[in-house]
Order: C-alpha cells, then structure tokens, then sequence
C-alpha cells in the first residue's frame, strides 16, 4: 500500500516566500508539493490540468495584481482541497472563510503558526478528511518529548514531564502511567489516546495494553511463538511484547534475526 | 474631528495600511530563514547555511527600500523632506540605485547591463535613487525571469539621462501596462506620491514609450 500523502499547491509570487514554505514543509513528511504557481494564469492551467487531486492549497492573495480568491472557483469541482491563505493583506479574512479555507495567515510566518495551521486540515469537512489528513493533524497534535501536561493525581494536578513516564498500562477505560521514579497513578482515557499523543520517535507501544518509554528500555528477549520480554529501567517485572508489536519493533529498530 | 480631518485620516490609513502590506513581504523571508538558521544551523550544510544568509541578506535589503521610503514619505507629507540635489560621480549613483535593485535582479535572474556615459550627475543621493528603484523593481516585478536589462546613464546636453530597456519587445509590452497603471494609481500609493516629490525636486522628466525596448527614460 503506497504511503498517504497530501498533495500540496504553492501559489505565491514571492520567491523568498516560497522558498521559506518549501523548508517549513520538509517538516511533514506527509505533506508532498505536487506544483507551485507565482502568477495567476500559471496557477489557474495548474489546478486545470493535474489529474492528481488536490489535498491543500496554499494561497497568496495578491499575484502580482491579479486576485487569487478568483482561483478557487476553478476548485469547485474538487470540493475536498483545503485552503491555506499565506498573505500580507488583512483585509480578505472575513472573505477568505466563506470556502474551504483551513487557515488564514498573516506574513511574516513563523514555523509554529504553520504547525498550527496544518494541524487543521480535514477539519473543515471531517466526512471528506482522508487518512492521509487525518495522520497529518495526529502528527502536528503530537506531545513532544520536552513537553509537560498537567495531571490530576490523587485529587491533586501536577504538571508531568512526557520524559518522565517510564511506561503506560491500559485499564478498560483507565490507563495506570508510571513514572521514572516510581510514581503511579490512574488517568481516565483510552491507550490509544495516549499513542495518538506521545512522540513517536521516544514511546513504543509493545502490547494492546502497555506502551513504553524507547529510552528506558533495557533489554528485550525472545519469548515464546515469536513474542518478546522487555526489561525496563526501575522495573523488577519484565513486560511482554505481542507477536505483532516485536515483528514492528524489529522492523523499525532493524534488530537481526538472532533474537 | 472635522469632517475634512476624518476624510485625511481615511486616507492616510489606506496609504498606511499600503505600507504595511509592502513591508511584511521582507519580513516573511527575514524571520523565516534566520528562525530556519537559528534551529537548524548545526544541521545545515554550509552551502544551506549560505543560500539562507543569501535570502536574509536580500530581504534585508527590500526591507531597507521600503523603511526608507516609509521614513522619506512621512517627511514629505510633513513638509520636512529636505531633497538637495549636488552634483555627484555618476559611478556612485550607478552603484546606489544598484545596491537597491539587487534583491529583484537576483531573484529573477536577470542579466543585468549597465552603461556609464556621463562623469557626474546631478542628484540627490539619499532619495533619488531611492525613487528610480521603486520604480525599476516594480518594472522587475513583471518581467520575465532570466532576460537581459540595460540601464544606461547619459549625458544629453548637460542633463542626465538613465534609459532603463530591455532586450525583447514582448517582456517591455508585458511589464509597460502594469507600470503606466502603478503610477496613475498615486493617490492611494505613497511610493508614487514621493516618486514624484522626488522627480519634481530634480526638475525630471518620464517617458515610457520612446520605443518598443525602453521600459522608461529619465532625464534630469
């Protein structure tokens, strides 16, 4: 199965803009730029003639004099393209939602308000978002490792560091989070909220009911019918990782065949 | 406030409001690529590291262009824009007007021509060139990338004379249209209302359609 994308259109006839977009972007790997445009003829015979479907437009207003909000009558054929305006004008805001429009930022951009913006594709009709949208504003919602969230423990909130969780069970509907220095405690939610939010570069999940901190793990064995044993950091009992999971973690970490 | 004072502020708001669309362009690539340098430096090759400083350095520029013109047209309106046109090496005024007009010549690739017949001229150096670069980036704004522009500066019986052409008919009856209509929109442009102040103060004189290569001719 090909990997889902979000075909992606710059129109913008700043050259300085653009290039700054394009290195913004390289940050969403699912965000892939299927043409750019920097007048208002040469974005109009784009949109025309790509057969690919349009997943985001990225708008200026202004194309060297030409008004781009004329373009998106050419999309009303292709109902599920989101609409980013990126421009300097202010005036268009309250016209620039009468559409599909996603956004609407005011340059100078910054890589946060970016973020931002992207988070919200596939928001603006959720019966249309496709996967791949939808994987994108999973992704720019993630927690990072740095991050903190407040909890309520024992009646009491406390901020928590996301490095600090060593690991995370589920429960039915609770989750029991632990934390490195032996911290326990029980939050109402499904597990999978908790994958949807960790950073995926730091937490694993190795069972349908634990995920991990990658960075406190000590060793992994090899259990019976392909499953594996995890010994974390600060744990006296090793956990299991299903069949399905340690086949993912070998695949993902490239672990050799001698496990 | 006055119905004449209300029907000012107006305007000045929608001049302003020009300005402001004008300058945050710059800042869009200021911000972005030294934010992009500042997070990513050590990962960046030095060829990367370079091209970014290349764009910084450039949309500095632009943002130079337009804070000075801000600050000349604020002086103007209040009557405290002093333009003392001296005589002064024509090389010098070449190398102004050019420093100004880098960031679009860059940006489009065009391969620039300049030509210069006259010792000196006669100008102000702080606004004059100022003037001509709006004026030249907005010609540059609608040319075709990657062309050829000459930018010759004369002597005409004792006046100066900068001929701004280029090379194909088609890119001068593109870019003439849009020019002629940027210039009779001055009441709601200040980079216009001070191309003219400026103009006037050196006595100048524009034509724009002395053939089918010359952009504009001016003589001073």
């Amino acid at each position: 199965m090909s990997k889902p994308v979000i075909n992606t259109i710059i129109v913008e006839d700043d050259a300085a803009s653009v290039a700054l977009l394009t290195e913004f972007l390289k940050s969403f790997p699912l965000i892939n730029i299927i043409g750019k445009a920097s007048r208002y003829k040469e974005a109009a015979d784009l949109i025309g003639t790509l057969s690919t479907e349009i997943d985001l437009l990225i708008l200026d207003i202004d194309l060297e004099g030409a008004n781009s909000l004329d373009l998106i009558k050419l999309l009303r054929e292709k109902p599920k393209t989101d609409i980013l305006f990126v421009t300097s004008f202010t005036e268009f805001a309250v016209k620039a939602f009468e559409y599909n429009t996603i956004d609407y930022i005011v340059k100078p951009i910054s890589f946060e308000r970016l973020s931002k913006a992207l988070s919200r594709i596939g928001s603006v009709d959720e019966s249309t978002a496709s996967g791949a949208k939808q994987e994108v504003v999973k992704d720019v919602n993630r927690l990072a490792f740095s991050n903190m969230i407040l909890m309520n423990i024992n009646n009491e909130m406390k901020f928590i560091k996301i490095s600090d969780i060593n690991f995370i069970e589920a429960k039915g509907n609770y989750t029991n989070v632990a934390l490195q220095d032996g911290t326990k405690f029980v939050t109402y939610g499904l597990i999978k909220v908790w994958e949807d939010k960790l950073p995926l570069e730091d937490f694993f999940r190795i069972h349908r009911s634990t995920i991990v901190n990658l960075h406190n793990v000590l060793k992994i064995e090899k259990g019976t019918y392909d499953t594996g044993i995890l010994y974390l950091k600060g744990e006296s009992n090793p956990f299991e990782v299903s069949r399905n999971y340690f086949s993912i973690i070998k695949n993902k970490f490239k672990l050799t065949s001698t496990l | 406030m006055s119905d004449q004072s209300v029907s000012k502020a107006s305007i000045d708001y929608t001049l302003l409001s020009q300005f402001a669309h004008d300058t945050r362009g710059p800042f869009n690539g200021l911000l972005g690529f030294s934010e992009l340098l500042i997070k990513q430096f050590d990962q960046l090759s030095a060829a990367q590291q370079l091209d970014y400083l290349s764009i910084i350095n450039q949309q500095a520029i632009r943002s130079y262009v337009h804070t000075q013109t801000f600050i000349a047209w604020v002086k103007c309106i209040s009557n405290n824009l002093k333009i003392l046109p001296v005589t002064v090496d024509s090389g010098e005024f070449m190398a102004a007007l050019l420093k100004l007009i880098q960031p679009e010549m860059s940006t489009k690739e065009i391969d620039l021509q300049t030509q210069i017949m006259a010792k000196t001229t006669t100008s102000d150096l702080s606004v004059l060139p100022l003037a001509i670069a709006n004026l030249l980036n907005h010609c540059l704004k609608y040319a075709t990338a990657g062309i050829q522009i000459n930018l010759d500066l004369l002597n005409n019986e004792g006046k100066a004379q900068l001929i701004a052409s280029c090379t194909n008919p088609e890119t001068k009856a593109m870019v003439q249209p849009e020019v002629k209509r940027w210039l009779d929109s001055a009441s709601q442009n200040p980079v216009i209302q001070l191309f003219y102040v400026v103009l006037n103060a050196h006595q100048a004189t524009i034509t724009m359609d002395d053939d089918e290569r010359t952009f504009f001719k001016l003589i001073w």
